[in-house]
């Protein structure tokens, strides 16, 4: 996607704040869903996203969504560690919630992973795309990575903008949909290794 | 399973009731009948809030908890009060 002519700031802002309202609306809905908006100054707003069933509760990351030059571009989504607001890396957001969609093909691709057990859900990790030890990107459209990446060029944030993708409840929907619902717990893992105590060694 | 409210105010049909559809962020009133597909629903959601440009099974449907309703199933089938809350949005398609 061409870089965009530059919108004026006011027009973006005002879209801003009409996408925080809406937001600020159904708040106390969210909120049950695990959603905490941190801080919203245009262009960016900062949502922290924890698990909700089971215990404890995970804070698993905040999204960072940017709404500069919106909407002529579709907002920026980065996931950050919601303390520092530095970047996370893919494996860095696995940890808390491995990001898995079930796809409707009969052959997953390469990109196959199985959770442990047989009866354990099945998925393939194509939400999050990156390489490893780096940030990823939401590979949705409706992002601003999305449509930057090579990948997606015949898929303009045109055909997209004002049909539903790209609006703030829409990212967090699917950063939820996909990432902190479907978590329903933690599960620990403890390995004991046998060890020989010694005393002294023998000359 | 839904829960009949006693009809609309001012004594409507008992069984039409009214739920709440959030379309991509903005909430929408849409008075249906209880034995009526969720389609319906959904149809006249994206009508009222204006977004037609895209074909039914590109939208998803869910409740408070992120559970789906599935289009052809009967809005009965589901345990929905009058009022409730639902969330109509884009479903984040196949490909990576």
């Amino acid at each position: 996607m061409s870089a965009p002519l530059g919108v004026d700031p006011g027009v973006s802002r005002l879209k801003f704040e009409r996408e925080i309202c809406a937001y600020r609306a159904l708040e106390s809905t969210y909120q049950k869903r695990g959603w905490w908006l941190m801080r919203a100054e245009f262009p960016e707003a900062l949502v922290a996203m924890m698990t909700t069933r089971g215990r404890p509760q995970i804070l698993a990351f905040a999204a960072l969504i940017t709404f500069s030059d919106y909407d002529v571009a579709p907002p920026s989504v980065a996931l950050v560690d919601p303390f520092t607001e530095k970047a996370l890396t893919r494996e860095e957001v696995a940890t808390a919630t491995p990001m898995l969609r079930r796809t409707s093909s009969e052959r997953p691709p390469q990109a196959f992973v199985q959770l442990q057990g047989e009866q354990a859900p099945v998925g393939v990790d194509l939400i999050l795309q990156g390489f490893e030890g780096e940030p990823p990107f939401l590979c949705v459209p409706g992002t601003r990575e999305y449509h930057d990446n090579p990948a997606h060029t015949g898929d303009s944030w045109l055909f997209h903008r004002g049909r539903g993708a790209g609006t703030l409840l829409y990212i967090l929907e699917q950063l939820w949909l996909y990432g902190t619902n479907p978590v329903e717990g933690l599960e620990f893992q403890i390995q004991a290794q046998m060890k020989p105590r010694i005393s002294h060694v023998v000359p | 399973m839904v829960e009949k409210a006693g009809g609309a105010p001012g004594g409507g049909s008992p069984n039409k009731f009214a739920l709440t559809v959030v379309v991509t962020g903005d909430p929408v009133s849409v008075e249906v009948n209880i034995n009526a597909p969720v389609h319906t629903l959904v149809n006249e959601a994206l009508r009222l809030s204006k977004n037609t440009g895209r074909p039914l099974p590109d939208w998803r449907l869910t409740d408070e908890e992120g559970n789906e309703l599935a289009f052809d199933a009967k809005l009965n089938s589901y345990p929905l009060a009058a009022g409730a809350l639902l969330f109509l949005s884009l479903r984040a398609g196949e490909a990576g």
